[in-house]
């Protein structure tokens, strides 16, 4: 069995009529058995990149392997080896939310005493029982969502691409969800490849990540690695109640000093100044100027900044 | 709750993917069955009570009738399926099943069987006021070949709902299409009353070999009589079913 879950060489996409690439050249490994971020702004490419992975999207040029089938050579068994969430929503408006789990897990070979156990434990797990004979055509985003998701858990599929999942779910279902993906994985060894906009929870769940900036991969390696890259800084964030112009001036004067949003003030040091820096702008801001200051380690978000260059949720 | 927990085969068999894939498209009936049934009976209704008003002789009751239930297999299976098939295509629908387990072959003969299906309750309409009001009778061998016809159809509905590239482009096109097929080729008015562009058309359509098996079988003709006619109706199906999937675009390039 091949150690990789995928392997992706030199993998271009042109849509038709675009000008530039939508992914240029992208060399990726996901080794089988992680849970795998897929991360980038808007418009990076990453939607494209597992579209592709998952055979439904003709790549320009390139190779992928999935689970060592060719992906490019034999579209069809890819859906015998993933199971895949796109981002929208399920156009199955007649269905019932646990009919479109039982259908999924037949159509992916379950008899109809597994599916119906398996769409039931998942239903129970996420608490929603009571959805079970609702129709997905009178049920709210979220709701919808959430039933195209557990189908997407039905059956025995070694591979998950999940694309953006906790888009309109709320926070106890996200919650709900990156424990079942985090549960899932170490009790079966499913290779989970996320796309998220969320670095918080994709920092607390995945093993491994690659970063997507304008069609190519800008990063990639353990979440660790990716942490280390931005190592050798520590952010100072202060929050500012009323700010007067001369702590504007004050802070802004500081090297690399930006403001995040309106109040918020960023400020990247190196770790054996940090302490000083932030002791100064204490002092020398206005009386009542501060309303929160905070010294923290690098995350995904500094990566992310680091290497595109913009906040999370900007566009390219 | 975990895969190890419920071991399954990969995939299912062939005719279990048809059944639940047929399955899951005829669930819509649920939200639409009324409509279903009232507006793709209306119009072929519409059609032969006006047909009934306007000819007298028998002749023209055969027509009447056998004309309004290929315009009732028409709108309904060709018709409405195309339109069905573009407002998928707009909603990305086929990528749920491109992602399952689902072949391209075997996802187009569940949509042209649900075409059929679909057709039914519609067809019987006319089918019993066409016996009850003007004594056209409904023959086991009319029945197979409005069945044959209902295929035929669907398949073309499904063709033209793939080559679409929306749902407006699939409306529009279906509905021009179901004119053509309809009003110029001997549905309802005798091959030799039409203009000779439009004879020599009439070969390459459906509509016009289902419209003669079952003018031939409602005044009681066989299968010795009928035969050129089903043959050509399953041609049609057949070819459609074939070619279709090669037009469906399951990967988008």
């Amino acid at each position: 069995m091949s150690k990789l879950a995928c392997e992706i060489r030199s993998l271009t996409k042109i849509y038709r009529g675009a000008t530039s690439p939508a992914n240029r050249e992208i060399d990726l490994d996901v080794p089988a058995g992680v849970i795998y971020g897929v991360l980038g702004p808007n418009g990076a490419g990453k939607t494209t990149l597992v579209r592709q992975l998952a055979g439904l999207l003709e790549p320009t040029s390139g190779s992928i392997h999935l689970l060592g089938v060719d992906v490019r050579a034999e579209p069809g068994r890819v859906p015998l080896l993933l199971g895949y969430f796109g981002q929208r929503l399920l156009a199955l408006n007649a269905h019932r939310f646990e009919e479109v789990l039982r259908i999924t897990g037949l159509l992916r070979g379950q008899s109809v005493a597994q599916a119906r156990r398996q769409a039931g434990l998942l239903m129970e797990y996420f608490g929603v029982t009571e959805l079970a004979r609702n129709l997905l055509g009178r049920m709210s985003g979220g709701e919808r969502r959430l039933a195209g998701l557990l189908a997407t858990f039905m059956g025995d599929r070694r591979v998950l691409i999940l694309d953006e999942p906790t888009n309109d779910l709320d926070p106890l279902r996200r919650q709900q969800l990156w424990s079942y993906l985090h549960e899932r994985n170490s009790r079966t060894g499913t290779t989970i490849i996320v796309v998220s906009h969320n670095l918080l929870e994709v920092e607390l769940v995945a093993h491994q990540a690659v970063l997507i900036d304008r069609g190519v991969v800008a990063a990639c390696g353990t979440i660790g690695d990716l942490k280390r890259s931005v190592a050798g800084w520590v952010r100072i964030e202060l929050r500012l109640k009323q700010e007067q112009a001369e702590d504007r001036e004050l802070i802004a004067g500081l090297p690399n000093a930006r403001l995040a949003r309106p109040g918020l003030w960023v400020i990247p040091a190196a770790p054996a100044a940090a302490p000083d820096l932030l002791g100064m702008v204490l002092n020398r801001l206005s009386p009542g100027a501060l309303d929160d200051f905070r010294l923290v380690t690098p995350s995904l978000d500094d990566v992310y900044l680091h290497f595109t260059g913009r906040e999370v949720g900007q566009h390219v | 709750m975990f895969d190890s927990d419920t071991p399954g085969r990969c995939q299912a068999s062939a005719t279990s993917v048809f059944g639940l894939v047929l399955i899951s498209e005829l669930f819509r009936i649920r939200l639409e069955w009324f409509w279903y049934l009232v507006q793709r009976s209306f119009v072929p209704l519409a059609s032969l009570a006006f047909l009934y008003y306007l000819w007298d002789d028998p002749r023209s009751a055969q027509f009447a009738v056998t004309g309004s239930l290929v315009n009732t297999m028409t709108t309904s299976a060709m018709l409405s399926l195309g339109q069905y098939l573009g407002h998928m295509k707009d909603n990305n629908a086929f990528e749920h099943y491109a992602a399952l387990p689902v072949s391209r072959t075997t996802f187009v003969a569940a949509l042209a069987t649900r075409g059929v299906l679909l057709t039914l309750p519609s067809l019987l309409t006319v089918a019993l006021i066409g016996r009850w009001a003007l004594d056209i009778p409904l023959t086991p061998i009319g029945l197979v070949s409005l069945l044959l016809g209902a295929y035929a159809m669907s398949g073309l509905g499904a063709f033209m709902g793939f080559w679409s590239k929306d749902a407006q482009t699939a409306s529009l096109s279906t509905q021009v299409l179901a004119t053509v097929i309809i009003y110029l080729s001997p549905v309802y008015i005798p091959l030799e009353q039409l203009p000779a562009l439009f004879r020599w058309t009439s070969v390459l359509i459906p509509t016009t070999y289902a419209a003669s098996a079952l003018r031939l079988s409602t005044a009681g003709a066989g299968l010795t009589a009928l035969w050129p006619d089903l043959l050509a109706l399953l041609g049609f199906a057949m070819v459609s079913l074939f070619l279709v999937p090669l037009r469906l675009p399951w990967r988008q390039a």
